[in-house]
């Protein structure tokens, strides 16, 4: 059990949500320890809606135009919208996390899955935003259940999500039963040396028991959370249920989701195969019609491909479970190597449920370094979520110097 | 494994089964609320219960489906959060949703309806059969 002092307590009224919305942003100044509630008006709803559209409406009141990504200023937001939440359609349980990107200078916008937003949201906040720099490292928790928020020490030794985030869940879980009410939010040591950095988004697998990550890939998220020595972010909520979001018409809202839930279940088998095999049925597809990166995109296509191909990854994931990020989606496209064992690196010999492939960390890990072993891809993989790094970017930027250098002259 | 076992060939279509369920876990006399169908076709009835093939308890996240021990799949109200993966996964439709509850239900093989049937059209029957 870590030991944690609590540096800031907020206490907020429980309210339900009234058709997908609180009506209300939480604000937290880790330099200040501020913690607040900022109220959502009727002007954010109509012109900003929700997800991308607050954050940036947040950042645009929170920053100025020469914030740099380090300073104190910037900040980091994560939105949810009125769908988020909604157990009826795929996709509803995204965040959009915005930040001042230290690789660009400029907001990167990224999408995520996992169970971090929709409990955010059920917890009583639209958004959550991020400011300032903390003295120490701390982790944030909301406790969507009791209604406070609390920023707290983190003498926490590990930062790699896969251990991080398996911790902080078993800590904040009522018990080992309630583990799925628990979400978190980590970056890892990759994230404290580089740019190229991601979030990682908990979601607790009850049937495979472990913690799994979805990722806030692009543009270096994970380098500003640890930036500010923000460890983590915790939210625990147990109440969730088909209705939680008080949608005006549920019955409407329910029949068209389990159109497409049985739509879904009919046809995929024989279209994208998401629930098969998850975005890896993409290598084929991309190395058939010349668009599949292969050596620093100097190809679109290579015979070896069919070694990455999504009847390989199959042979690697666990079939027959549902899989989807968050409950309801029926497209289910996370797929996860179970019982996967590093052959290299600090974690060589331990034992792990790696989430993914994507086809992306295929292409960018895989084909465009030439790196056709799938069990290869599938550990870069693992390594890169831990540390919090983003497999598209560590694959392309590895590309380059590696052409370059195995180039003739 | 117990389940309810249909026999078409003798169903008259009173619908009685389907009263009798409805009134016993809702309170009401409505088909749309009973976990037995009977839909009437130019031929015999076409009666629809689950079969108990277990098919949708690989399909709920929260582990709300499980089977007991005599082998009917069985709906955790508790962990039960009314995302209907499990209607849409059934093979048979025979897991139902209903306006105003958020937990589907289904067929557990309570034989509440077989003491109504007038024609020998449903019976509760064991197997013994994995």
């Amino acid at each position: 059990m870590t030991d944690r002092r609590i540096l800031a307590e907020f206490s907020y009224e429980l309210k339900p949500v009234i058709k997908g919305y609180n009506r209300r942003t939480l604000y937290i100044d880790l330099g200040g320890k501020k913690i607040e509630s900022k109220p959502v008006s009727d002007m954010m709803i109509d012109k900003f809606v929700g997800g991308k559209g607050f954050d940036l409406y947040l950042m645009w009141h929170g920053v100025k135009d020469d914030t740099k990504w380090n300073d104190p200023e910037n900040e980091l937001c994560i939105a949810f919208g009125p769908l988020c939440g909604n157990t009826s359609y795929p996709g509803s349980g995204k965040s959009i996390v915005t930040t001042i990107s230290p690789l660009t200078g400029i907001p990167v916008d990224c999408n995520v899955g996992g169970h971090f937003g929709p409990y955010a949201k059920f917890s009583g906040w639209d958004a959550i935003e991020i400011q300032g720099k903390a003295d120490e490292e701390v982790i944030v928790y909301i406790d969507g259940d009791a209604g406070k928020v609390k920023i707290m020490s983190a003498p926490d030794k590990e930062t790699n999500s896969h251990i991080l985030a398996e911790n902080l869940i078993n800590e904040f879980a009522e018990n080992p039963d309630k583990r799925q009410f628990v979400s978190v939010v980590s970056a890892g040591q990759g994230a404290e040396n580089v740019l190229i950095s991601c979030l990682n988004f908990s979601f607790w697998d009850k049937r495979r028991k472990v913690a799994r990550l979805k990722q806030a890939g692009r543009g270096g998220t994970g380098t500003v959370l640890r930036d500010k020595k923000l460890k983590a972010l915790v939210v625990k909520y147990s109440g969730l249920k088909g209705d939680t979001n008080n949608p005006v018409d549920l019955e409407t809202l329910q029949k068209t989701g389990l159109k497409l839930h049985k739509e879904i279940e009919e046809g995929d088998a024989t279209q994208c195969r998401m629930r098969e095999v998850g975005t890896a049925h993409l290598v084929e597809i991309m190395n058939d019609y010349d668009l599949l990166p292969v050596k620093n995109f100097k190809y679109g296509q290579s015979d070896e491909a069919s070694s990455l191909s999504s009847g390989e990854f199959k042979k690697l994931f666990t079939q027959g479970l549902p899989d989807g990020c968050w409950f309801g989606c029926s497209l289910s496209c996370c797929k996860a190597v179970d019982g996967f064992v590093p052959r290299t690196g600090p974690y060589k010999g331990q034992t792990v449920s790696v989430d993914g492939p994507e086809y992306e960390t295929v292409g960018g890990c895989g084909s465009n370094l030439c790196i056709w072993d799938p069990k290869d891809v599938v550990e870069l993989n693992f390594y890169c979520d831990t540390y919090g790094i983003d497999t598209i970017s560590f694959g392309t930027s590895c590309a380059l110097p590696w052409n370059a250098m195995s180039m003739e002259s | 494994m117990k389940s309810l076992k249909t026999y078409p060939e003798n169903c008259v279509a009173c619908h009685v089964c389907e009263s009798a369920c409805s009134n016993l876990y809702f309170k009401v006399d409505d088909p749309e609320k009973s976990r037995i169908r009977i839909t009437e076709t130019d031929s015999q009835p076409r009666m629809n219960a689950c079969t108990q093939c277990g098919i949708c308890v690989q399909s709920c996240p929260t582990l709300a489906l499980s089977i007991n021990s005599q082998g009917v799949v069985m709906v955790n109200q508790a962990l039960c959060i009314g995302c209907y993966m499990c209607i849409a996964a059934c093979p048979t439709g025979s897991m139902f949703r209903t306006i105003g509850a958020i937990t589907p239900f289904k067929c557990v093989a309570c034989g509440a309806c077989t003491k109504t049937c007038p024609a020998d059209a449903i019976r509760i029957e064991e197997n013994k059969e994995s």
